[in-house]
């Protein structure tokens, strides 16, 4: 009964609070913003621990770590504000369900699977302007939105299998889907003129494969390594071809210590080849560039590391962005903390995770609350 | 707590986090031209000579004894116009209201006239209407020209004034004695009256007509004898079996020139050719079809017309059922006299082309109320120098924001 309180309580506590979730202003521009495939643990220790966990989608061989059925998905909402020269935009919300894993190990083989949906590129936007236009001989003041609601989302099959207690090893294949309901409104201040309000459907294809492996050299060290290579992001409307562009390969390496018990140390650098998409962009003015992100985070305690307290995790993360409008590449500084309420004797868990977000570059600043909450459940 | 309780707990914790997350408020100022999306609204802004690919005048629609009302127009401008009324035939007895009984008339006392005001031009004042004996023959196949020994001195039975603050929905009335009609008998108890307006300057006056819900009324005083043999008064009223009115008829219609209003009523169909880029592939924001009108707009002085352009919902020629929009658009107003051009708004139905293909691409344009009104425009047809043509603003669909 006290799991289901505190469960509800939870709900209650946060019933009308801004949950928030990954988009940005940088996403207008390019293929959108890139999502991030990692669970709300790892967020918590700023990506850290991406190339090691089982239940982000980014190396398969860590899931070779998944001992039984588990099923988890991740909401978050972001609370945004951003700033240049001529706009001040304050009060931006967004909600978001950037991840859903199934993880569990294959009968009769020492083999572990994951099936998961997560965020290719999010392209959730609504921007408005205001101009005055000369019609009929006459200036007439109009208003536009143009808007963007979904993006490509990037949904993985992926196989595990531990050879050793050092080495494991994992390959996976990823369907790139999705689709974004678009929409261009024009209002006139002259009542003479209807409104104009245009939708359409984009629709997202392309495909990928990724390999990985972990290695433990010793108890309290372990190394991992994975590398992703996608094909070209085709984008339809009404099944007529409106642009490709080529998607990055992707490196991922990690290093994770844990010099004592209850502490655990990580880190992990990933770096995406973004820069082949520049042919695909280019047409709408952006430019793309090569990112690195690197990100390590600290946890204290936690049942996984085999203590009982709840855990404390915090974490930094450094990112560039793959697409501006102008020469300069944005950047992200993200510093993050988070923990852990199990269930049920351990076999539900709901994680949080809370990131504040700088982000600058082509004259523009943007500032984010993300808060992250996922739910596993071990039937 | 059971397995099943835990359970449904944690479905409600999942559907109320989910519930949260449907908030959702991303609409911000654009940081343009950096951070806006590529993709612009273009609006096109175009004007299609040669849009319209045929057309023709027909007349007939409602004539002015099926009109809603009958305008009269004074004499000093051309054209005029004089009211026709002939009441219904009244009993040669009246049955009492109580008890059914019919009573004998014994003599004629009085008659009063009762006419309704619909619409007058506030602009003018000092004017009367006369009252003139018409044959109790007349009838809706009546002229102007047959008319005219009516409109006598002689023939005059009553002047009534029309007060300055006259206002809309008004009544005018006269009593008049019997020998009004001093063949009341004779024509087997029917009265027609005549109707022209006085003024000291041009103008007009509506009045109200059966088909408008608004007829005149003669009312008929008399003394019958009742059960007792005693002498009572007593009324009865018949309204107009024939409520019209005449006029000299504008001069014939010249080649490629086409018509709408008027009396009988005529409408004109422009059928229009619009390229499939705009009425497919676009938005359009506004339509105009524009009208070069050819000479002065017909009509009584100081009216206004209210032209309107309708679509079609099925092409059958002349007798082609009209399409009303849900939301009918307001008329365009036009001053009679007036010359150069008529624009009227045609967007809602253009953008109805797009939805619905099967309706044919036919414009209509006709005057509103039909008939009533003396009025006519006249414009130029499509072969002619003064054709119509179109003028839209539209935005072309937007593939994909980018």
């Amino acid at each position: 009964m006290r799991w289901g309180r505190l469960l509800l309580a939870a709900v209650v506590v946060s019933w009308g609070t801004p949950l928030a979730a990954q988009n940005s202003v940088f996403g207008i521009v390019g293929l959108g913003f890139p999502g991030r495939p990692i669970s709300v643990p790892a967020r918590a220790l700023g990506g850290g621990t991406v190339a090691f966990d089982p239940l982000s989608a980014v190396n398969p061989a860590a899931i070779a770590a998944i001992r039984e059925l588990t099923v988890t998905a991740s909401l978050g909402t972001s609370f945004r504000s951003y700033r240049s020269a001529d706009v001040a935009a304050t009060g931006l919300e967004e909600t978001r369900f950037p991840l859903a894993i199934l993880a569990g190990t294959v009968p009769n083989t020492p083999l572990t699977f994951t099936a998961s949906f997560s965020t290719y590129a999010e392209r959730t936007f609504q921007v408005t302007t205001i101009d005055t236009i000369a019609l009929r001989g006459a200036p007439v003041e109009v208003s536009d939105r143009i808007g963007s609601d979904g993006g490509s989302v990037d949904a993985r099959g992926a196989l595990g299998w531990q050879l050793s207690r050092r080495l494991s090893v994992g390959v996976a294949a990823h369907i790139i889907t999705g689709a974004a309901r678009l929409t261009a409104k024009r209002s006139f201040s002259d009542s003479a003129f209807i409104a104009i309000n245009q939708q359409s459907v984009v629709e997202f294809t392309g495909f990928g494969l990724s390999a990985g492996a972990v290695f433990a050299p010793t108890p309290g060290v372990r190394l991992a390594a994975s590398v992703r290579t996608d094909t070209k992001l085709t984008e339809r409307v009404d099944e007529r071809v409106t642009r490709t562009a080529d998607l990055p390969t992707s490196v991922t390496g990690g290093l994770m210590l844990a010099p004592t018990r209850g502490l655990r140390l990580s880190v992990t650098g990933i770096w995406h080849q973004w820069s082949v998409s520049q042919d695909g962009v280019a047409p709408t003015g952006a430019r793309a560039f090569d990112t690195w992100e690197v990100g390590t985070g600290v946890q204290l305690g936690g049942r996984d590391l085999g203590v009982s307290s709840l855990p404390l995790r915090i974490g930094f993360r450094y990112a560039q962005l793959p697409f501006s409008p102008t020469d300069a590449q944005p950047r992200e500084i993200d510093v993050t903390f988070g923990s852990s309420l199990p269930f049920a004797r351990n076999r539900a868990v709901i994680d949080f995770a809370v990131e504040r977000s700088h982000r600058d570059g082509a004259g523009i600043r943007e500032r984010a609350w993300n808060i992250g909450f996922s739910f596993l459940i071990r039937p | 707590m059971t397995r099943r309780r835990r359970s449904l707990v944690l479905a409600l914790g999942v559907l109320g986090i989910g519930a949260q997350a449907c908030q959702q408020e991303i609409a911000a100022p654009g940081a343009c031209p950096a951070f806006c999306p590529s993709t612009r609204i273009q609006v096109v802004d175009t004007i299609i000579q040669g849009s319209v690919s045929g057309d023709s005048t027909f007349r007939g629609y409602v004539a002015a004894h099926r009109a809603a009302s009958l305008q009269l127009v004074s004499e000093g401008a051309a054209p005029t116009s004089r009211g026709v009324l002939r009441f219904t035939q009244f009993p040669d007895s009246i049955t009492a209201v109580v008890g059914g009984v019919t009573e004998p008339i014994v003599a004629l006392d009085s008659f009063r006239i009762t006419v309704r005001v619909r619409r007058r031009d506030e602009n003018r004042s000092d004017l009367s209407i006369a009252l003139h004996r018409l044959p109790a023959t007349v009838d809706t196949t009546t002229s102007v020209a047959a008319l005219v020994p009516f409109f006598a001195d002689s023939t005059r039975i009553a002047i009534i004034d029309v007060p300055a603050d006259l206002g809309a929905d008004s009544t005018l009335t006269a009593v008049v004695l019997p020998d009004a009609f001093p063949t009341f008998d004779a024509d087997e108890r029917i009265a027609a009256v005549g109707i022209a307006l006085h003024g000291p300057e041009p103008t007009f006056l509506d009045l109200g007509t059966t088909e408008g819900g608004r007829s005149a009324l003669l009312t008929r005083f008399v003394q019958v004898e009742n059960a007792a043999n005693e002498m009572e008064p007593r009324s009865d009223a018949r309204s107009p079996a024939v409520d019209t009115f005449v006029s000299e008829a504008p001069p014939p219609l010249p080649a490629d020139v086409l018509a709408a209003g008027g009396l009988p009523s005529a409408r004109s169909f422009l059928r229009v050719g619009l390229p499939r880029s705009i009425v497919d592939e676009s938005e359009v924001s506004r339509a105009t079809l524009v009208l070069r009108l050819a000479g002065a707009v017909f009509g009584a002085p100081g009216d206004t017309l209210q032209v309107r352009a309708d679509g079609l919902a099925a092409d059958f020629g002349p007798k082609s059922p009209l399409a009303i929009p849900r939301s009918i658009p307001p008329a365009a107003a036009l001053l009679v006299g007036a010359t150069g051009e008529l624009r009227l708004d045609i967007t809602q139905l253009v953008r109805g082309w797009r939805t619905n293909q099967s309706q044919p691409r036919i414009i209509v344009v006709r005057l509103t109320p039909e008939a009533g009104r003396l009025g006519e425009l006249r414009f130029g047809g499509s072969a002619g120098a003064l054709a119509p043509f179109l003028q839209i603003t539209y935005v072309p669909l937007v593939a994909e924001v980018q």
